[in-house]
């Protein structure tokens, strides 16, 4: 009896693995079978990997449909490392996003397919994008890389903050209304806005006008604005001690000698909650006032629209704010007398700035202007059919901002337009097995209406040298003109051409750190920095050492 | 003899899943980065043999001593706290009173909390601007304290946070406390022994090797921790809470540098295996199992 249940037992469990094998769960793919299906991850998630997911489904729908090829969307975390291990595994997607600090480190790795040739074919040329962008995606002459969408950094500063600090800024002999342009203006203006609060326990900063480690996004390339380079354009040779990387680090080791390390460091203890502080939260320390100016990337209105709309509709006339909420009552089938019950009379559309919907000859199109908004209401036959809040352009939306954007000022008399550049880009796993069905999607993606469309949804730039008067009028950060002039400028820089920049970064900020802690002279971190930094890019690129080759030589 | 041959097959069979699991997911991968701690490897290009050169390169590198140095210090304070707190705790519960279960499951209950919310929360809790804890101090006059963002602070600060969970380690004491038998405690007390000193003489050295595998536990536990630094410091501030559990990983998978973060991970478990090896040998004199 025993020996039967045993039997019976294994035969029924290798059944069930049987069939399991046979009929158990396969990856499924969606949409038409008949077509060449090709994966695509992306790191984006949540709003913005809906909005690539619009853009995915209008390929499946259009060009993806003459061509027969599907597009499967993923949005996932940690995409970089996940990309990397597939491609090693030899089952990587066909398109992944990547951001730019994985091009170089990746192309040197052979992770990567050169895209010349298919970007040739499709007209994706260096004379269609801003070269700084571009050239990002090169390495060793090849283009690995297309800019998906991109970014760089200018100088936000609180005009609100701006107006109440009016009395100290002008005893300083500076425009409450202008924002600094030299660097030892900045080092002036932030020195005015900064605010004191005395208690029982001593003096404690509570606003400060400027400090360079906040948000921190660009401490590690501060360099560029005092005419540093970071590495050689080979990429081999790195120049973290030179006497314009000391000038820039005593800079920012100057705010710590002026305001107290101590002072500083309670104040700046404020915005750490954990790793990423409190960057995206709405204690964000530029939108709630403790931060006058800050270096931030287009990004900004993204943060304003989630956390503090207000910052964008500054001096809005009370009624115009209340219509633009009301706005969100108003339903299709509601009559002429209940809309203006709501929002009150409306006029022509001639008065309005945004651009009208397009209707139908009988329809009756009504305007409403709701502060940075036009509100479009459409009626036929007396009732509700099209109804639209519209952006102000860009440039109208301005006078309504606390805040303003400009060049993050030079170091360098006569420098000006200095930036960082970055992006987020598509790369092409050299191990992918529908290498040109995915550059069908990417130069799909890469259309001028598709990557402004989708740049805009971002809160970011788009990598094309040339805009369209749709995209600057209507992207939602009213400054848009500002950064796109900086990213086309000829100052704009994008990452150091180094294969281990996420090792060079970490070694940047703890000197940067150091040298806000004032632990050392600055000399001797970055000495010290930059010993480190060499021997882990020679090893990134096995120099061996003690090695008679020149650097340069070695990296050929 | 047949029939055993039968039997071992049989048994083989059904241990079979397991087996294959335990070979290809667990033990080919040790023996595997036992290989690439010999060789330069980036995941993309095959693995070039280089000897004992990361292990070399190990020895100079100053911010794996330095992450090795924090990873001690940390152990060094979240050991002996962990420890006197979790077992002080159970010794609390134990005790007839109103309530026990509710404070039972009370203790136990924030060790069910996912790591990353927990570090969530108290990120929170110890914003020095905003959060509850510098709230509360203020209100008692005491000066805030930065916590994780001061050098001097960060490190105490996770230890600190460390005790959150010690709910598991409770419930393996108090299931210990339940085996010591009552006519122990009778004697004592005939014997005039305080309460502290029916701690000392009878629970402690009867619960002695529930102490011991908890300390096993928490050394290992110790020597590997990464998520709460990682999602609260990320290292810092200036690599003040950087571990080595961190520095493997970022050369693993930031920087790429397979072969050096294997070397690293041998060197971890060699950590482990010696906190161990200095445990077991006290453990003879100090730990007392009954009946023996």
């Amino acid at each position: 009896m025993k020996r039967i249940l045993s039997k019976t037992l294994m035969a029924m469990m290798i059944a069930a693995g049987l069939a399991m094998l046979v009929f158990g769960p396969r990856p499924r793919a969606s949409g038409s079978s008949a077509r060449v299906h090709i994966q695509y991850w992306e790191k984006w998630t949540g709003l913005e990997a809906d909005q690539m997911k619009q853009i995915v489904d209008a390929f499946n729908d259009t060009v993806g449909k003459d061509k027969g090829i599907w597009v499967d969307f993923t949005s996932m975390s940690q995409i970089d490392r996940k990309t990397l291990i597939s491609t090693a595994a030899g089952v990587p997607p066909d398109v992944a996003g990547l951001w730019d600090t994985q091009v170089l480190q990746f192309a040197s790795m052979n992770a990567l397919e050169p895209l010349d040739d298919y970007a040739r074919q499709y007209g994706m040329t260096r004379d269609k994008y801003k070269p700084v962008y571009y050239d990002g995606c090169q390495y060793h002459g090849k283009l690995y890389a297309i800019p998906s969408t991109v970014w760089c950094i200018a100088m936000l500063w609180n005009k609100a903050i701006f107006q109440e600090r009016s009395a100290e800024l002008r005893a300083a002999g500076l425009d409450p209304d202008q924002p600094p342009k030299t660097i030892a203006e900045l080092d002036k203006y932030a020195a005015a806005i900064d605010t004191w609060e005395r208690d029982a326990s001593g003096r404690h900063l509570v606003r400060t006008g400027f400090i360079p480690l906040e948000p921190g996004t660009a401490t590690n390339v501060m360099g560029y604005w005092f005419g540093a380079q970071i590495a050689d354009p080979t990429g081999t040779k790195l120049f973290l001690n030179s006497p314009k990387m000391i000038a820039t680090y005593n800079w920012i080791r100057g705010y710590s000698e002026r305001i107290g390390k101590d002072q500083l460091a309670e104040f700046r203890s404020g915005f750490s909650s954990g790793a990423t502080g409190l960057f995206d939260t709405p204690q964000n320390p530029f939108l709630v006032g403790w931060n006058a100016i800050e270096a931030q990337g287009p990004w900004i209105s993204a943060f304003i629209e989630k956390y503090d709309p207000k910052f964008d509709r500054w001096h809005v006339p009370a009624d115009q704010l209340k219509r633009e909420s009301d706005f969100q009552s108003i339903h299709e089938g509601m009559t002429l007398g209940d809309v203006e019950n709501i929002l009150g009379a409306g006029d022509s559309p001639s008065h309005g700035a945004a651009t009208p919907p397009q209707v139908s000859p009988d329809t009756q199109l009504l305007h409403w202007a709701a502060g940075i908004k036009d509100i479009y209401i459409g009626f036929v036959d007396g009732k509700v059919t099209v109804m639209e809040a519209k952006l102000l352009p860009a440039e109208m939306r301005k006078k309504y901002c606390q805040w303003g954007a400009a060049p993050f000022p030079s170091a360098i008399p006569g420098v000006n337009n200095v930036t960082w550049a970055g992006m987020d880009v598509w790369v092409v796993p050299s191990t992918s097995k529908h290498k040109k069905e995915a550059f069908e999607f990417i130069a799909f993606a890469s259309r001028q209406a598709e990557i402004e469309k989708l740049s805009s949804l971002h809160y970011n730039l788009s990598p094309l040298k040339d805009e369209t008067r749709e995209y600057t009028e209507n992207h939602p950060n009213p400054y848009v003109d500002v950064y796109e002039a900086l990213a086309s400028s000829p100052n704009a820089r994008g990452l150091p051409r180094v294969v281990n920049w996420p090792q060079i970064f970490d070694e940047l900020t703890q000197a940067a750190e150091r040298s806000y802690l004032l632990q050392g002279s600055t000399v001797d971190i970055l000495n010290q920095t930059q010993e480190r930094a060499q021997k882990e890019l020679n090893k990134a690129l096995d120099v061996p050492e003690n090695s008679n080759l020149s650097l340069g030589e070695a990296a050929q | 003899m047949k029939r055993d041959i039968q039997q071992f097959g049989k048994g083989m069979a059904f241990l079979s899943p397991w087996l294959v699991g335990f070979f290809v997911f667990t033990l080919a991968p040790i023996g595997l980065s036992f290989y690439f701690s010999l060789t330069k490897f980036d995941l993309l290009e095959p693995p070039k043999f280089v000897g004992a050169h990361n292990y070399l390169d190990l020895l100079n590198d100053k911010l794996f001593w330095k992450a090795t140095g924090n990873t001690f210090y940390y152990t060094l304070m979240a050991l002996p706290a962990g420890l006197l707190v979790s077992l002080g705790l159970a010794l609390l519960l134990n005790v007839e009173m109103p309530g026990r279960a509710i404070w039972r499951t009370i203790v136990f209950m924030p060790s069910l909390v996912p790591v990353v919310s927990s570090a969530m929360i108290w990120m929170w809790l110890l914003n020095p601007r905003l959060g509850l804890i510098n709230g509360i101090l203020e209100a008692l006059h005491i000066p805030r304290s930065p916590w994780l963002s001061d050098p001097q602070w960060a490190m105490p600060t996770l230890a600190m946070m460390s005790l959150w969970g010690v709910g598991n380690a409770v419930v393996i004491y108090l299931a210990g406390l339940q085996d010591v038998p009552q006519e122990l405690y009778e004697a004592a007390e005939l014997d005039g022994a305080s309460t502290i000193g029916r701690i000392w003489h009878v629970t402690i050295p009867l619960l002695s090797p529930v102490i011991f595998f908890n300390l096993i536990m928490a050394i290992i536990g110790a020597l590997q921790v990464f998520e709460v630094p990682y999602i609260m410091t990320n290292g810092g501030p200036v690599h003040m809470t950087y571990f080595l559990s961190m520095y493997l990983y970022d050369n693993a998978f930031v920087y790429l540098q397979m072969g050096y973060a294997s070397a690293m991970a041998w060197i971890m478990l060699l950590f482990v295996l010696m906190m161990t090896g200095v445990a077991f040998l006290f453990s003879g004199r100090l730990v007392h199992y009954q009946g023996k």
